[in-house]
């Protein structure tokens, strides 16, 4: 909705008022910017958040689900979700906290409905014929991770990721999984050294 | 720099994924998908628009429905009320049997308040007794 301009207003006014609008669009980041604009139903703006954010985002989902299909799924829903709260989007952190919060939330949500097992082993799998002998070492070293990350709670994954991924800092981390940055801190080491371990284990 | 079978760098090419990325048509069928959406919601909105005003005049004739019985009660009770107080109110200077009649005057359904029903014979015969 266009607002119109109130005819009362001086001169004047008018111009301290599109003044102070400039200073404040200056501390907005181009995301926020395009947020604003996306709050005003412009497809445009919505084509550029999609075009520079889809693939972390759709990395983030791969990493944290290891299925394509419900990784493009989730990065679908994140930017509907985007598009339908941009007109009550308040700039208050930077756009990749708010953005990947709500991927979080998806997440959280999307583990919960699937229910998914944990996985005893990679050796396991491998013996029933569950999956794929790998061709090559690279292969079979993904594998192995692929499973060491199934193995970890959801938080030490999306933790790291975040740092990893999107290099975050813990305080922004903190910020999106609501939690203390000691916490992010303990949480990234032990989700580090698991895979560290496991990798190490296989490779012996 | 790092050997490639370096765990850490093997950690670390893993969890980046750089090589994952979507299809082609990804944003393409996204913005459509969000098209069908906001068109959808315009024609629910559109909906409840159109709605508003019959739901209003459905209240608004619910109301009515329900106050007008409640205002014929209220009249009733205030006519019965009426009715009962008027014999306390003669004066005291009256027969008791002429107090009697007066009473039963009163109960006389409101009829008696038009001059065509002091017409009857039941009426006059009153009138003869409170005369008398």
């Amino acid at each position: 909705m266009q607002s119109v301009p109130n005819p009362l207003l001086s001169h004047g006014t008018l111009l301290e008022m599109s003044e102070n609008q400039d200073r404040e669009n200056c501390l907005l980041s181009d995301d926020q910017l395009l947020m604003k604009e996306v709050g005003e139903k412009c497809p445009v703006a919505m084509e550029k958040i999609i075009t520079r954010w889809k693939d972390g985002l759709f990395r983030f989902f791969d990493r944290s689900l290891q299925n394509k299909a419900d990784a493009e799924d989730l990065t679908q829903k994140v930017f509907i979700r985007v598009y339908q709260s941009a007109s009550r989007y308040q700039p208050k952190a930077k756009f990749s906290t708010y953005l990947f919060t709500i991927a979080r939330n998806l997440l959280i949500d999307e583990i919960k409905k699937s229910n998914r097992q944990q996985i005893s082993s990679y050796s396991d799998e491998l013996i029933q014929g569950q999956i794929v002998q790998p061709t090559n070492e690279a292969q079979e070293w993904n594998e192995i991770l692929n499973f060491a990350m199934k193995e970890i709670p959801e938080y030490y994954s999306t933790a790291l990721l975040l740092r990893v991924q999107r290099e975050l800092s813990y305080m922004e981390i903190a910020d999106i999984m609501k939690v203390s940055e000691s916490s992010v801190k303990t949480w990234i080491h032990r989700a580090r050294t698991h895979l560290r371990k496991t990798l190490q284990e296989y490779r012996k | 720099m790092k050997n490639k079978n370096d765990p850490e760098k093997v950690i670390e090419d893993f969890l980046s994924n750089e090589s994952a990325s979507l299809n082609e048509g990804f944003t393409e069928s996204l913005l459509v998908d969000i098209e069908k959406l906001d068109l959808e919601n315009k024609s629910v909105s559109r909906g409840v628009h159109y709605f508003i005003p019959f739901a209003s005049i459905g209240v608004a004739f619910c109301a009515l429905l329900f106050i007008i019985p409640l205002f014929d009660l209220e009249v009733t009770v205030d006519n019965q009320e009426n009715v009962a107080l008027e014999p306390n109110s003669l004066p005291s200077y009256l027969n008791d049997s002429e107090k009697i009649i007066i009473e039963d005057l009163m109960a006389i359904p409101e009829e008696l308040n038009v001059p065509e029903s002091f017409l009857s014979e039941q009426t006059y015969d009153l009138l003869v007794l409170l005369d008398s």
